[in-house]
């Protein structure tokens, strides 16, 4: 599917807080109309290792594994998506504007509608982790449509309502083209493809096209706390993205096993040391599990893949300690950009 | 069946289940459609083609009323955006495992985007069904009838 360009963004999962201010930015600005959008996050940031949203993602397949289309798994909103709840805030934490006379009617906050049946909701299993104290670990992973080179969710739908726009390789649904066959979200390994049971269309993280085009930043990337995340061109050689991807070669794909060829990338994080019974040289978060979730391509191994985790921690740590020392890095000056300008060119 | 007016589509099937909603990922509405050449005397099957449109009266069980939609062949079908073309009532009920369908809509078409059914013409007709719920049909996934003839006393 050749595209003039590409938009690509890396996160680097060194520096995110799990704060969700990019999940917030996007549901604020895009997925707050009406209600068969609240259980969406376009922009999520889940705790890994964990299920993920929606729940267990990563085993629902798509179409890169399976040929029969109906096999595929469909998770409902209650149990895969989780059904929004409202807190009584007012009863709680009434104060109107610090008039203490106003005086709360209840203790506790309580979610309703309460959580029932096999809930589950967006950051159901935040923080949970891996691991026993005091080696217990966990980190976050943001995650966005992947706007990939070979999307499968395009090639999913029979009525080409689902495209890859050529100026910038941004993958959108056709809003009145759209007849709500579902077939994208099946299609899509990462299930970054939403259903709204209210317009009965799918929807989908539209990687802020209105924003791109105006050469601003999309918003998940400018509102992040941690400032994470780099974005610019696939070609745009001065872009910090393309340093971190083609040159220093330190952000890898989400499951490139699943040949979509996504464009979001991530820089693996290092994590403290294991302490049994002393400091050790291993780090908490094995490289092993990171290993599953992040390669290059396709056909790497699951070994090549450690190994090429490796290599980029000790690249990482070779340049911060240049840095610890007084010395210049390139990678070290990109990965702390002092300006919105230096991470996003778009 | 018609009263010079408007004509009537009177549709009857087993189906175990009453599939009506399409209110989350997995569930799936039952549906029924029928297919006449818009201006052409046959047409392709498959959603007609380019230069033999067909006009498809679309019924899906969740539906305030059936569609009229256009198609000029595969992934093509559109609802007609004009309102005067939207003009498609029915009747629908669910018991025991019966559905019951009634469709019906004015003779003389709203527009262009719709057959006119004329007394004493003959039309080609087809059907298409799509069993919702387990089975999760939709699109293409459907079971079509060969073309038929329809023809108005
Ligand atoms: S992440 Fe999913 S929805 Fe986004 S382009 Fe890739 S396959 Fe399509
Ligand atoms: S806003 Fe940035 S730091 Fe906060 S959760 Fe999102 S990616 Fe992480």
């Amino acid at each position: 599917m050749p595209v003039q360009k590409q938009v690509r963004m890396v996160a680097d999962l060194n520096k995110c807080l799990g704060c969700h201010t990019c999940t917030m930015a996007c549901k604020t600005m895009w997925t707050d109309r009406n209600k068969g959008q609240m259980h969406m996050y376009w922009n999520n940031v889940e705790t890994r290792p964990g299920k993920g949203y929606p729940k267990d993602w990563e085993t629902q397949g798509g179409w890169f594994n399976t040929k029969d289309k109906n096999s595929i798994l469909l998770a409902s909103i209650n149990e895969g998506y989780g059904t929004p709840w409202e807190y009584n805030y007012d009863q709680v934490l009434k104060t109107n504007g610090g008039d203490a006379s106003e005086s709360v009617s209840e203790s506790v906050l309580t979610p309703s509608p309460r959580p029932s049946g096999n809930a589950y909701a967006s950051n159901w299993d935040e923080d949970v982790g891996e691991g026993t104290f005091p080696n217990s670990y966990y980190f976050y992973l943001p995650r966005i449509c992947n706007h990939c080179s070979d999307p499968p969710c395009v090639d999913a739908c029979p009525r080409q309502a689902v495209y890859k726009r050529k100026e910038d390789g941004i993958v959108l649904v056709d809003q009145k083209r759209c007849r709500g066959y579902r077939y994208c979200i099946k299609g899509c390994p990462y299930k970054k493809i939403y259903y709204n049971p209210e317009e009965k269309i799918s929807q989908k993280c539209i990687f802020c096209y209105p924003r791109i085009e105006q050469h601003k930043g999309n918003l998940c990337a400018t509102q992040c706390v941690g400032r994470i995340h780099h974005v610019g061109f696939a070609d745009d050689t001065a872009s910090g993205a393309y340093k971190l991807v083609n040159i220093w070669k330190v952000a890898l794909r989400l499951h490139p096993e699943f040949k979509t060829e996504p464009n979001v990338f991530y820089i693996p994080p290092l994590s403290p040391p294991v302490y049994s019974p002393q400091l050790t040289e291993d780090q908490r978060i094995p490289v092993e599990v990171l290993a599953n979730l992040f390669g290059d391509t396709s056909d790497q191994t699951h070994d090549q893949r450690v190994e090429r985790i490796k290599e980029i921690f000790r690249i990482i740590r070779t340049e911060r300690e240049k840095v610890a020392k007084g010395e210049r890095s390139e990678l070290i000056d990109i990965l702390i950009p002092h300006s919105e300008a230096d991470r996003i060119k778009v | 069946m018609h009263n010079g007016n408007d004509i009537f589509f009177f549709y009857q099937w087993n189906a175990a289940t009453e599939n009506n909603s399409v209110a989350d990922y997995p569930i799936f509405a039952d549906a029924i459609a029928m297919e006449i050449p818009l201006f052409t005397e046959e047409s392709i099957l498959c959603m007609g083609a380019m230069d033999k449109p067909v006009n498809i009266i679309f019924w899906r069980a969740d539906l305030p009323v059936p569609e009229n939609i256009v198609a000029g062949g595969m992934g093509t079908p559109q609802i007609s955006p004009d309102e005067a073309s939207q003009n498609i009532r029915h009747y629908q009920k669910w018991k025991d495992g019966i559905w019951d369908v009634i469709i019906t809509r004015p003779m003389a078409a709203g527009s262009e985007n719709q057959v006119s059914f004329v007394r004493g013409k003959n039309y080609r007709i087809a059907f298409a069904y799509w069993k919702g719920g387990a089975y999760a049909e939709r699109g293409g996934h459907k079971i079509v009838s060969e073309w038929q003839y329809l023809s108005i006393r």
